[in-house]
This record gives structure tokens, C-alpha cells and sequence, in this order.
């Protein structure tokens, strides 16, 4: 979708609360707003639940949608939040840190075709990364997998961008140790 | 020697956050033998990989969520009924409201019962009518008069109504058959003038965002004082139209300068009536029909904004004191603004139930 495109669904949204344009942003965001609720949340059900609130609070507020620059960090932020409500509802963190966070490693949202190239260094790669913190592995997820800028996923997370460049640069190390070792071994 | 600048460098690179000095820095740190420790080449190749690859069935499984996720917003849309149902269009423009219609016609239907059934409350008993805003609500007062409420409309009335006078309140529009009872006079109180009716037919409208204060008598006579001016007596006949202008009868407290240009305080008119309609065109809401002769377009507007539920925005000055002449029954909100811009051209946009005229 190019930018021109989503800023029309978001007109159509707002003025005319066009539905059918709503449903492609749906079809569009909602696999990835999932995958961002599954690393919060741990069940797969819940995450949908989620997912559809956020839908659903951005439906109510489409009056005000044509405002919106960045859509997808609009709606990382509005998963984000419902996610540590729900959280905290759940009273699993009386603090909210996401350093708390327990990640499901049975990550569900990983597509077997994934697997298929690089197996040897991807695998070697995911069990790195599953090693961060659930901090860096966050992190690591917005920028490398979501695309996000530095300064976007700084915004969906409530840290400074010198943070996101630690914690990229950290997971990077953290792998690159893992695939050295696995090299070492080989050899 | 500490890889962790040189990973925050490849980090950037690969997420297209570097600046060229990184860039060139990056090149510096792998020239000086880091890129022989570390496996750069290999992360970078795994950072470029196509990330996700959706499954082949990704596009069923988006259908499912959102069939699931369309019920919801359906459950949405009809508490969002439930709760602003004095707003709720009767004549829907947005096409999922008719997936409800059955619904909210019913609610529609209860509402103007509940709100038509004179319901006493406070320790004042006053009874207050309300017209919902897309509808008119038909009164029968106690002593038989019976009145016409126009969308958006209240009328209020004491309990004591009858007991020497017959005393109402209006805001809005509304059209009075008054019983004949010469023992007790019928008065309508609005916020700029004050009726005295002995048995007559006429029509009320005085709306408090409209400028104008307009009574026009179908038959019999009325009298007219103003609410700031008691002394000033008007006696209406058959077929006269009164104007008051909002402005002038109730004064901004400050604003001293009296205004010359301005409509006058008072314009006696006479009705305009068409020889196929039985009632005058100021009338003519009460059969459903939307209606205004050499109306200032100020006024239309108003009047199209009660009609078809939507809030109109002028953005071109000159139009506010033209004066239109139409009459619409069954015509959609585009048909009318189309055959309004044949008298004098005006250009529009209707996004919901917004309209902008330009």
C-alpha cells in the first residue's frame, strides 16, 4: 500500500466512515498488529481480542483518522497499550516494565516458509534472539521485522532512540557471538 | 576490543538509520580487520532475507477475523443507536445503518411515543414535549388544542394549564389550532415574543440559533407583544406573517452601537400560500414538505440542516443574504442543494452528514 493509498483510506474513513476502506486497513495491519500482541500476550486468543479492540477504539475515533501520520505506529502504540492494560488487569505485573514480560517462545506467527532458506543460520539466529530480553527482543522485532524507523519504535515503546540503538546493536552482537560459535564448532 | 559501537554501526546501516559519516566509520572499523572476527557478512544476508513470507492461506484466515470482528462493530453501531437515539437519523445515509433499520426503526418508534406521552416531572409539574429531530410530534392539550411540533422542537406547559390561562412554552417550531375559550386566553411564550390567542389557527417558529422569530397566522387573529419591548401590541390577520429578528429582541448585554443596515426589528409579510397547497408555505412541514419563499439562504440552511439531519458549513459569505424560493417533499439532500444552485450558483460536498457549501 502506497502512502498516497493509505492516506485516501483514511479520508474515506474519516468522512465518509466507508467501511469497505476500513476493512482493507484490517485486512492490511492485522497480522502484524497480531504478532505484536502475541509477544505481550500469551494466548492466541487473547491477542485477537485485543487486536479487535484496537480496531475497534480506532473505528470510534475514525472522525479524527484523517489526522493520523503514521498509521502503523498509531496502531503499534494502540496495541501496546491495550496489551499492558489488559496486563495489568490480569494483575500479572503489578509494575508495568516490559523487561517483566514473559515471552512465549511457541511464538505462533512464524510461517513455516521462514524456514525454508538460510536454516542453518536462521535457526541459529532465532535461538539468539529468543535469548535477549524480552527488551531487545521487542525491539529487535519493530525494527527488523516490522520495518519500523528508530525513532518510530523509540515512540511505540516509551524509550529514547539512543535505546533502540543499544538494543539493536546488542541483539546483532548477541547473534553474531551465537553464529561464531556454531562456525567454531564445525570447524 | 569492544564490538559493541561496531554492532551498533551495522545497525544502523541495516536499518537505513545511518548517516554517511556512520557509513564511513562502519567501512573504517571493517577495514581495520573487524569484518575477519566478526560475521557481519552473514547477519547482513540474514537482515535482507524476505522476513515474512504470509502463508498461502493468510487471505481465508484475514476473512474469518474479520467476519468475527464486522459482528462487533454491528453490536457497536446498534448501542450507539440505543444511546444517541434523539439523534439518529430517520432517513439513514450511511448504508450499514439499514442492516439495523428493523431495530432502530422500532427504537425510533418507542422514543417518539415515550416523548409524545406528556411526562410530568420536578416538583414544578411541568410537562415538556420534545419533537425528535427527525420528526414532528402531534399534542393534544388538555383543553383540546391540538399542536404540531417540528423536529427538534419543545414545548412545555405547567400544570396549572387551563386554571385561568392556557400558557405554553416553545422553542422551536410549532403550529397551534387553539380551541376557541374566550374565558382563557391562550398565550405561547418564546425567548423574543409573547402570543395571545383567543381561537386560531397559526404557525410559530422561533428556533434560538435562527436570527429570525417568524408567527404567521392561517386564520382568526392573534396579538404579538415582544418579550423585550412589552409595550409594542401587534395585532395579526389571516394570512400576515410577523419577523422578529433574534438580534434585536434580545440584545448582547455591552453591545451599545444599534445597528442601521440591520433587518428591522419588526417586518409584517404576508404569507405566501401556492393555490395547490391547502396551507401556507410556512405551514407546509406539517404534510412533510420542506418549503421557504424568498428565504434568506442563512435560513435555508438551517431549515435543510432539522430536514435532512446534517450540519451545513457556508464558506462563501455572499451566499447568507440571498434569498431562495423552493419546495421540496420527497427529493434527497443532493436533489435539493442541485436545484437550489440553480438560482444563484453555489458548489457543495456532502461527506456523511456533513455538507460543504463553497
Amino acid at each position: 500500500m502506497t502512502d498516497q493509498e493509505l492516506r485516501e483510506i483514511l479520508i474515506k474513513v474519516s468522512f465518509d466512515e466507508d467501511r469497505k476502506a476500513f476493512k482493507r486497513l484490517f485486512f492490511f495491519y492485522y497480522p502484524n498488529m497480531l504478532k505484536l500482541a502475541s509477544s505481550f500476550v500469551k494466548s492466541n486468543e487473547e491477542a485477537e481480542e485485543i487486536v479487535d479492540d484496537a480496531f475497534i477504539k480506532i473505528w470510534q475515533n475514525r472522525s479524527k483518522l484523517y489526522q493520523v501520520n503514521n498509521l502503523k505506529v498509531y496502531l503499534f502504540v494502540c496495541v501496546k497499550n491495550l496489551c499492558f492494560n489488559y496486563l495489568e488487569k490480569k494483575k500479572r505485573l503489578p509494575i508495568i516494565s516490559i523487561d517483566d514480560i514473559e515471552f512465549d517462545p511457541a511464538e505462533p506467527h512464524v510461517y513455516p516458509e521462514q524456514r525454508l532458506f538460510f536454516l542453518d543460520v536462521q535457526s541459529q539466529v532465532e535461538d539468539a534472539v529468543k535469548q535477549l530480553t524480552p527488551q531487545s527482543q521487542l525491539v529487535f522485532r519493530l525494527v527488523k521485522e516490522e520495518g519500523l524507523k528508530y525513532r518510530e519504535a523509540a515512540q511505540v515503546l516509551n524509550l529514547s532512540v539512543k535505546t533502540v540503538e543499544y538494543h539493536i546493536g546488542n541483539a546483532l552482537k548477541k547473534i553474531a557471538e551465537k553464529l561464531t560459535v556454531a562456525v567454531n564448532k564445525k570447524k | 576490543m569492544d564490538s559493541g559501537k561496531l554492532w551498533i554501526l551495522v545497525g544502523k546501516k541495516l536499518s537505513g538509520e545511518a548517516t554517511s559519516l556512520e557509513l564511513h566509520q562502519l567501512e573504517q572499523f571493517l577495514d581495520a580487520g573487524f569484518s575477519e572476527i566478526y560475521p557481519v557478512e552473514e547477519i547482513e544476508r540474514y537482515w535482507h532475507q524476505n522476513p515474512l513470507t504470509p502463508p498461502k492461506d493468510i487471505q481465508a484466515y484475514l476473512d474469518k477475523k474479520w467476519d468475527r470482528f464486522e459482528r462487533k462493530l454491528d453490536e457497536l453501531a446498534e448501542v450507539d443507536e440505543q444511546e444517541s437515539n434523539d439523534t439518529a437519523p430517520y432517513r439513514s445515509f450511511r448504508p450499514y445503518y439499514w442492516m439495523g433499520a428493523a431495530a432502530v426503526a422500532i427504537l425510533a418508534v418507542l422514543y417518539s411515543l415515550l416523548h409524545v406521552t406528556p411526562t410530568p416531572y420536578t416538583a414544578a409539574h411541568i410537562n415538556e414535549v420534545f419533537a425528535p429531530d427527525r420528526g414532528i410530534s402531534k399534542i393534544k392539550l388538555p383543553d383540546g388544542t391540538r399542536v404540531w411540533l417540528n423536529s427538534g422542537s419543545k414545548l412545555s406547559y405547567t400544570k396549572e394549564f387551563g386554571d385561568k390561562l392556557r400558557e405554553v412554552k416553545l422553542e422551536g417550531e410549532a403550529y397551534f389550532d387553539v380551541v376557541k375559550d374566550p374565558e382563557h386566553p391562550f398565550i405561547v411564550k418564546t425567548h423574543t415574543i409573547n402570543l395571545k390567542v383567543l381561537g386560531t389557527a397559526f404557525n410559530v417558529r422561533s428556533y434560538s440559533n435562527e436570527e429570525l422569530t417568524e408567527t404567521s397566522l392561517v386564520h382568526g387573529s392573534i396579538q404579538v407583544n415582544l418579550v423585550n419591548s412589552s409595550e409594542k401590541e401587534i395585532i395579526l390577520k389571516p394570512s400576515e406573517k410577523l419577523i422578529v429578528s433574534n438580534k434585536v429582541a434580545a440584545p448582547q448585554p455591552g453591545s451599545k452601537s444599534t445597528k442601521v443596515n440591520e433587518a428591522p426589528l419588526i417586518t409584517l409579510r404576508y404569507t405566501h400560500k401556492s393555490v395547490k397547497d391547502t396551507l401556507p408555505s410556512e405551514a407546509l412541514w406539517l404534510e412533510n414538505k420542506l418549503a421557504f419563499d424568498s428565504e434568506p439562504f442563512m435560513q435555508v440552511a438551517k431549515r435543510l440542516e432539522r430536514w435532512y439531519n446534517v450540519e451545513i458549513q457556508i464558506k462563501k459569505e455572499e451566499l447568507l443574504e440571498k434569498e431562495f424560493t423552493g419546495r421540496f417533499e420527497n427529493e434527497s439532500l443532493s436533489e435539493a442543494l442541485s436545484a437550489l444552485r440553480l438560482s444563484y450558483n453555489f458548489d457543495y460536498r456532502i461527506t456523511g452528514n456533513r455538507v460543504i457549501i463553497f
